[in-house]
């Protein structure tokens, strides 16, 4: 059974640790929409990369707390002005990132689905990320083993977890083309599960091809069909990254206004995702499908 | 008559593309390097392998330049395997089977550290930049590390770092190796647009070699370094052809949003 998408949302609550899959693509946009229009509130967001989808949550004033490996818009590469904003000038609400390498963010997933007590990493004495600590004194622990010294990452669960895929079948099957980034790990290390795919088909679709599951329905919470639902980022073979799209909200959301006028008009203006794709069509930027 | 004098941009992508050779494995970071694997595929090293922290394996020329690493189409046509962040930066870097990795370094210090983060302090910057995302495995882990810096602004050459986004040899005289560091890993050459440096056994940045029509006093102005008098290399200018080719890519880079080909 599918869930409608305005009823998996409401697996947030404020303050939740909340995990958005995807690195640069099959990222989940209608979702980060849905939740901004909900003006959930305190969140923990916790990505690989920020993207866009980080920054427009940032100023939406929906985060209070970051756990991330990089924040920018991919096109120029331009920098995320809203995350920005929220770090340099506390607008519109403070904001406290917690960074970590991209390798050990993935290792903190891995072994919260793990459920590890904590998993070793190497390389990091002498780096920013381990001398400076915003959210967590024990973000590197001293252990010894035998005669030596190692450091090892607290395990990371989230509270929920949203994760866009290709397609899926109804019991939650997720399969995702291309590569997987941290997604599979990420995913599986969330309480709560919700996979957002541009198409649900037949079981016997998702058999054809094992392989290229991702994630087992007795993982998945709540399975959501959402066409379109990784715009502005692309989906292997399904739409492209929209390059002028990206390009534009780099340049219009320079300042507070401009990211406010951008959130009127594509997030607070439009009911859902079905409604933005019409507006896209309607617009000079990409078909969402091709 | 086209000016077959190469500018600073084309001789310092050409210089980066030199990294790529033909039967190599490099695992290939953002922008520069992305740009520069490009090149270096339609110059000399079409079948080269790239591994991108998507977790891509790629041999072939993408049909677009890719605005970044993470635009999987742009890569599909020519991917040998597709799997995932852990393997690429945990797993392949470490392996010691890669001949080497390229990778941005936007604001450098002499020891070949690397910030990407912020300006000011951590914890209430002037500017917060956007982190090292993998950069940081890259130079934890990585062999035979090439860092780019397509600047010759000062300000992103440093004597020190004030925050180590991704390590190079921290404060120099072994202290990467007394810090739990893989032995071999680490950078080895810098390459920006005065030329290449390489590192000496404290760690420390040395000239190598200049761009063609580069200067001992340029290179001091710009970096700041100290940097010895004395008789040094010119990184090879490339040829017409190379050169058509190069300002074909710049093209297309610009085309595709890049902000620092673009001016």
């Amino acid at each position: 059974m599918t869930t409608p998408l305005d009823t998996s949302v409401c697996a947030v609550h404020d303050g939740d640790t909340v995990f958005f899959g995807g690195f640069g693509y099959n990222q989940p946009f209608a979702i980060a929409h849905e939740l901004i229009r909900r003006e959930v509130s305190d969140l923990t967001v916790v990505r690989g990369s920020g993207d866009i989808l980080l920054d427009q949550l940032v100023g939406a004033g929906c985060v209070s707390e970051a756990v991330v490996a990089h924040c920018w818009n991919a096109i120029g590469p331009t920098p995320t002005h809203a995350f920005r904003r929220a770090v340099e000038s506390d607008d519109p609400q403070p904001l406290a990132v917690e960074e970590f390498g991209l390798g050990d963010l993935n290792l903190r997933l891995f072994a919260g689905a793990r459920r590890l007590p904590f998993i070793p990493t190497t390389g990091v004495v002498g780096t920013g990320q381990f001398e400076h600590r915003m959210l967590d004194e024990n973000k590197f622990v001293e252990v010894t083993v035998g005669d030596e010294t190692h450091h090892v990452l607290q395990p990371l669960a989230p509270d929920v977890g949203f994760v866009h895929v290709h397609r899926a079948d109804e019991s939650g099957n997720a399969q995702l083309f291309g590569p997987k980034a941290e997604m599979k790990y990420g995913a599986m290390a969330c309480d709560h599960l919700v996979v957002t795919a541009e198409e649900i088909v037949a079981t016997e679709t998702i058999q054809s091809a094992p392989e290229q599951s991702i994630l087992p329905a007795f993982i998945v919470d709540d399975v959501v069909e959402v066409l379109g639902g990784s715009h502005p980022a692309g989906v292997l073979d399904y739409y492209p990254r929209d390059v002028a799209y990206l390009e534009h909200y780099g340049e219009a959301t320079v300042d507070t206004d401009g990211f406010e006028a951008f959130l009127d008009e594509w997030v607070y203006g439009v009911e859902d995702r079905s409604e933005y794709l019409t507006k896209l069509e309607e617009s000079r930027f990409r078909r969402v499908p091709a | 008559m086209t000016d077959m004098t190469p500018t600073e941009r084309e001789q310092f992508l050409y210089t980066v593309a030199q990294e790529f050779g033909p039967d190599d494995a490099i695992f290939t970071g953002f922008h520069w390097p992305t740009v520069a694997a490009r090149v270096a595929r339609r110059l000399h090293a079409p079948g080269f392998t790239a591994i991108y922290e998507a977790g891509i394996v790629n041999r072939g020329t993408p049909g677009v330049m890719p605005t970044s690493t993470t635009e999987v189409s742009a890569f599909d046509d020519h991917s040998d395997m597709y799997s995932n962040t852990l393997d690429s930066l945990q797993t392949y870097l470490k392996s010691g089977r890669l001949d080497g990795a390229v990778v941005e370094a936007a604001t450098v210090d002499r020891f070949g550290n690397v910030n990407s983060t912020c300006v000011g302090e951590y914890e209430n910057p002037t500017v917060r930049l956007p982190g090292p995302g993998g950069a940081n495995d890259i130079l934890a882990y990585g062999e035979n590390v090439t860092l780019v810096n397509g600047s010759t602004d000062p300000r992103r050459y440093q004597d020190q770092v004030s925050y180590v986004s991704s390590p190079g040899y921290l404060g120099g005289d072994g202290e990467r190796d007394a810090s739990g560091y893989p032995e071999g890993s680490g950078p080895e050459r810098l390459l920006c647009p005065l030329g290449r440096f390489t590192f000496d056994d404290t760690g420390r940045t040395k000239l190598d070699a200049f761009a063609p029509g580069v200067d001992l006093e340029q290179v001091r102005e710009v970096t700041g370094w100290p940097v010895d008098d004395g008789d040094y290399d010119v990184l090879p200018r490339p040829g017409e052809e190379s050169l058509a080719i190069l300002r074909e890519e710049i093209q297309a880079a610009r085309d595709r949003g890049y902000t620092a080909i673009k001016s």
